[in-house]
């Protein structure tokens, strides 16, 4: 250890990408390049009876246009797959460009090439699509009452009926409540909004016949794979997905869409390279949305205000069809985080994931947690209202004792380690609790003087998506291991092949420190490369909060393997036995004889010249590990938002908020604290501003930035942020993970203190986003 | 027309002219006058008894382009009104409707009734809809004023064709219209506007009549009234999109009533 790990440095990445030198796939020109248009439905729901072509093909600078058919003669099988399966999951066929009809507004239907982007825009209008259009439904959960059909496999539009828990252990819980609680709520569905558009340049080699796909993609392989499986075709070893600079993605670019293979299709039929960009619009009507919850929550408590059951009812939307991993967000993802940070005795949540004619759902920065938490904790919120102990101790009541760890909860999972009270404490420390609350009591005398409103987020998540077995036991139709290639060149300094692709979470500096921080090194003596299935064999991707904990114990566990044999090599060199040789600070000595030393070079080069080394030993020096972890990590925080809410407009001004959080080990605190600002950046936008609008017709009403409103900074207070540290048991590292745990955390403590504020007025609930109108309207009832 | 589309929007409204039905009705059905009611019309024609088919130019915001129109009248009862089925479809997406316009013996003149459920699609939907409204309650306003000045010609040339002052009420409207460089009336005066004409293709009778008509709003016209429109006001959302398309709608029904006079 040599310190690195533990230390704020910062961002390797960063000079290049903010003076504009990052490359990214839209930078890229390939010689040759011509640009793709797609064709989109604009109705959200549609027969098409027939697609007339010829006045686009005849269009300036048109190479092709190409449709279903193309797709079918060029021998592509030409179906986005699903990623994850659940029992009796209805999986209609998803092609990738539409022949008989379109689902949802944004659907595919044709595609356009051209010498310019521009051209292929132009001629992509003239594509006649004869539509016949059918009724459409965009509501999670009236498209199962008596909604137009949207696919024949799935009946009254039920993708899944799902559930978890114990259903009779609860109903009698809440037969013997003494006091009970319920809410109905809609967790409002989300534009993920990365700031980079998606894009594909695909380039076909038709003599080799393979073809490389440089694409905004969190995870190349599990995407070659994927195409490779279901949509492309190609053999595996065909095909290089190469991830450039890849401008944020909070989930929207793990996920294959019909649009990486459709721009394969192009370069196959026209033998050239060929570019598609997403433009605004199409990202916002295609990039896979979060959220879209309809849910009736009720909580059983006693006499003292413990819980004794929690009963979850949810409507999810999954759009138009099954996106990558949708399944798996409001299942696995979301029923098993319902016991929150609480002892729960008795819990069971019944999910059903519906189709509708919007654009699919898939995970977004905390995928299914952030729905759970807000689930449980609004919860919590009136429960201590209703039972008068308050939401600070009406949580301790409940937290999960210190020592009561492994917790097995009552939907499924174990929390490894926590250690829950402390977090809240510091919490209420820093807020000022108690001045707060008299300041409160003061203003509420007075209901036209705006009123200060409290609201608390206990949060957990789990992390690290997790042991390989386990989630193929659920449904994943992938491992979620992660690899490391660790080489070290015979001067020392050090190339690491990491399978977890960065999209801007800093790996090329965190990974740095993992291993300069083991082998004594310097940052700069390390090089991560990542984001290429050319360059790494395989990895599973960034998203799931998982780099650190799976993607850098990888790394670690690799390490370990690099020092193991260079001390035998040391030890060799040095005319001792390995176990007597101490590795620290980048020098091997042999124990009780510090005078009896060697330097990392020195051992590095002896392992290439093989001169003078071990007979048993080979030459080299590297270690692949594919780490497999035994859990999920469990980060969690306590944080509390504070408010003012103005009656007299209906506005709502953050006062201030404290995040007190527990990722275990941390390996940057400066790319924590980042992390963490950003995460509660989006889930405040989802509480106070965000909102994707489809009408009656599910036809996309938030299509541009004029219409969706993303937080601005000077939307958002200075964030007082705090850690308590409960490093992960069960990994090298102790690290949990923390690039959603802001996202997770905040729109239950914001949603909670507005109604707090709100509750001179007597107001139970109202549905994000809140924005002035609603809060507005809400105090003049 | 289509059954299984329910139109998620409806828009009501009316305008009184100081003019007889009788000539309102007259210039519902004549074809110069309402080609140069609405601005954006192009290429119509008839494509069966009561069908017509023509192209609409429309800007709303960062959304523009042709859309293709078509208009099925029907249960047309003279000089009361009649049904409409509307559909258009283009590169800014698509729209439909269903409406009815309806015209009222009123004191000092008629009162038209436009009543229309419509519904937008498409990228005129998803990124035009913040400007729709705006959009709509120009174009809206512009057709109603243009039909109110094409009355005003139109009972300055029975005037003129009778050899006597036009037997309504309204002379003074008359005569300020009465000669083709006459300043436009109410929207576009407010405006300020007599840019340039828009191109039209119309089927034209008498050239000469035509020259002595005023013109549609301009294009310069619609934009300078937009911009106002934003700044004066920031509506609620429900609306928004209704009064776009119901402004389109009504013009297209125009234009459609006066292809109907064609033949």
């Amino acid at each position: 250890m040599s310190g690195k790990i533990g230390s704020a440095i910062k961002r390797r990445e960063d000079p290049a990408l903010i003076t504009g030198r990052g490359r990214y796939t839209d930078d890229l020109k390939l010689p040759g390049m011509l640009h793709a248009a797609i064709v989109r439905s604009p109705h959200a729901h549609a027969r098409i009876r027939g697609i007339d072509i010829a006045a686009a093909k005849a269009s300036p600078g048109v190479h092709g246009v190409f449709t279903a058919e193309d797709v079918n003669a060029a021998g592509l099988p030409g179906m986005v797959p699903v990623g994850w399966l659940l029992p009796e999951l209805k999986t209609p066929p998803h092609p990738i460009l539409a022949s008989e009809k379109v689902n949802h507004v944004g659907d595919a239907v044709a595609v356009v090439v051209a010498d310019e982007r521009y051209q292929a825009r132009d001629a992509a209008d003239l594509v006649e699509v004869d539509y016949e259009p059918l009724p459409a439904s965009s509501n999670p959960k009236k498209t199962t009452e008596g909604a137009q059909q949207i696919h024949d496999e799935a009946p009254n539009n039920i993708a899944f009926d799902w559930e978890i828990g114990d259903r009779a252990k609860t109903d009698a819980a809440f037969a013997a409540a003494a006091h009970t609680v319920e809410v109905d709520l809609t967790n409002n569905r989300l534009i993920p909004f990365a700031i980079e558009p998606r894009a594909v340049i695909a380039d076909y080699d038709g003599d080799r016949g393979a073809i490389t796909v440089h694409m905004t993609t969190q995870n190349p392989h599990v995407h070659r794979l994927l195409m490779c499986l279901a949509s492309l075709g190609f053999p595996e070893h065909k095909v290089r997905v190469v991830a450039p600079e890849v401008g944020g993605g909070f989930g929207s670019k793990i996920h294959h869409y019909a649009d990486e293979t459709i721009v394969c299709l192009c370069s196959i039929k026209l033998g050239r390279p060929v570019k598609w960009t997403a433009t605004r619009t199409e990202t916002n009507l295609t990039d896979a949305h979060g959220r879209d919850h309809v849910t009736h929550a009720e909580l059983a408590l006693d006499e003292g205000g413990k819980i004794t059951g929690l009963r979850v009812e949810t409507w999810a939307n999954m759009g138009a069809y099954l996106s990558t991993f949708a399944p798996a967000v409001p299942t696995y993802l979301y029923g098993t985080l319902l016991s929150g940070q609480y002892d729960i005795p008795a819990i069971h949540a019944h999910v059903v994931g519906t189709f509708t004619n919007t654009c699919p759902v898939d995970a977004y920065r905390g995928a299914g947690r952030p729905e759970a938490t807000f689930v449980v904790e609004r919860l919590m919120h009136l429960a201590g209202e209703a039972t008068g102990l308050g939401p600070a101790e009406i949580r301790r009541r409940n937290f999960v004792r210190p020592d009561a760890f492994p917790y097995e909860t009552q939907v499924a999972l174990t929390y490894d380690s926590g250690n829950y009270e402390p977090a809240l404490d510091r919490a209420l420390e820093l807020v000022g609790y108690d001045a707060l609350v008299a300041e409160q009591a003061e203003r509420r005398k007075d209901r036209t003087r705006p009123q200060i409103g409290i609201g608390f987020s206990n949060f957990i998540e789990a992390c690290g998506l997790a042991p390989s077995a386990v989630v193929g036991s659920l449904g994943a139709q992938a491992g979620q291991w992660e690899s490391a290639d660790v080489r070290v060149h015979p001067t020392g300094t050090v190339t690491v092949y990491t399978g977890s692709s960065s999209h801007g979470q800093g790996h090329e500096t965190t990974f740095a420190q993992i291993v300069a921080d083991k082998l004594g090194l310097e940052v700069d003596q390390v090089e991560v490369v990542h984001g290429d299935t050319d360059k790494v064999q395989f990895g599973m991707g960034t998203y799931g909060s998982r780099s650190a904990a799976v993607g850098g114990s990888a790394i670690a566990r690799s390490v370990e393997k690099i020092v193991e044999k260079s001390k035998r090599i040391a030890a060799h060199l040095l005319e001792a036995s390995a176990e007597d040789i101490d590795f620290a600070g980048g020098k091997f000595t042999v124990k009780g004889s510090p005078e009896s030393s060697l330097g990392w070079a020195d051992v590095t080069l002896q392992a290439y010249l093989a001169h003078n080394y071990p007979d048993d030993l080979e030459p080299g020096l590297s270690a692949t590990t594919f780490y497999d972890p035994s859990n999920f990590t469990y980060p969690f925080g306590s944080h509390i938002c504070v408010v003012e809410v103005d009656p007299e407009t209906g506005n709502t001004r953050l006062l201030q908020y404290v995040a007190v959080d527990d990722v275990g080990n941390v390996i940057n605190p400066m790319i924590v604290e980042g992390q963490v600002h950003g995460g509660l950046a989006q889930g405040i936008g989802q509480a106070l501003w965000e909102g994707t609008a489809y009408d009656e017709q599910a036809q996309l009403l938030t299509g541009s930035l004029m219409d969706y409103a993303l937080p601005k900074i000077h939307n958002l207070p200075m964030y007082t942020l705090d850690r308590t540290v409960t490093p992960c048991p069960h990994n090298p590292l102790g690290v949990k993970g923390v690039g959603e745990a802001g996202a997770i955390a905040s729109p239950p403590a914001v949603v909670n203190a507005v109604l707090d504020a709100l509750q001179p007025w007597g107001v139970r609930h109202l549905d994000m986003p809140l924005h002035a109108e609603k809060v507005w309207r809400a105090t003049q009832a | 027309m289509r059954s299984g589309l329910q139109p998620d929007m409806k828009i009501t409204g009316q305008e009184h002219y100081p003019h007889p039905r009788e000539r309102v009705w007259r210039a519902l059905l004549d074809p110069e006058i309402l080609s140069r009611t609405l601005p954006g019309c192009e290429d119509l024609e008839q494509v069966g008894e009561n069908e017509y088919a023509g192209k609409l130019k429309m800007k709303v915001g960062p959304v523009q382009g042709v859309f293709q129109g078509g208009v099925v009248l029907s249960d047309l009862r003279q000089p009361e009104g009649y049904r409409m089925a509307i559909e258009g479809k283009g590169a800014p997406g698509f729209m439909n409707g269903n409406g009815t316009l309806r015209l009222e013996e009123s004191e000092g003149g008629t009162l038209l009734h436009y009543d229309i459920d419509a519904q937008v699609g498409g990228r005129i939907a998803s990124v035009g809809q913040r400007l729709l409204d705006s959009s709509a309650k120009v174009i809206t306003r512009q057709g109603l004023a243009g039909l109110g000045r094409q009355l005003d010609a139109l009972a300055e040339r029975e005037s003129e064709s009778t050899g006597a002052a036009p037997a309504d009420a309204e002379s003074d409207r008359a005569t300020a219209a009465s000669t083709e460089s006459a300043p436009p009336r109410t929207a576009a005066e407010a405006a300020g506007g007599d840019g340039a004409a828009t191109p039209r293709k119309v089927p034209t009778t008498d050239r000469l009549e035509s020259e002595r008509l005023p013109d549609a709003p301009s294009q310069a016209e619609f934009a300078r009234e937009f911009a106002r429109e934003m700044s004066k006001e920031l509506l609620p959302r429900g609306a928004r999109t209704a009064l776009v398309v119901a402004g389109v709608l009504l013009a297209v029904a125009l234009v459609a009533l006066y292809l109907r006079a064609c033949t």
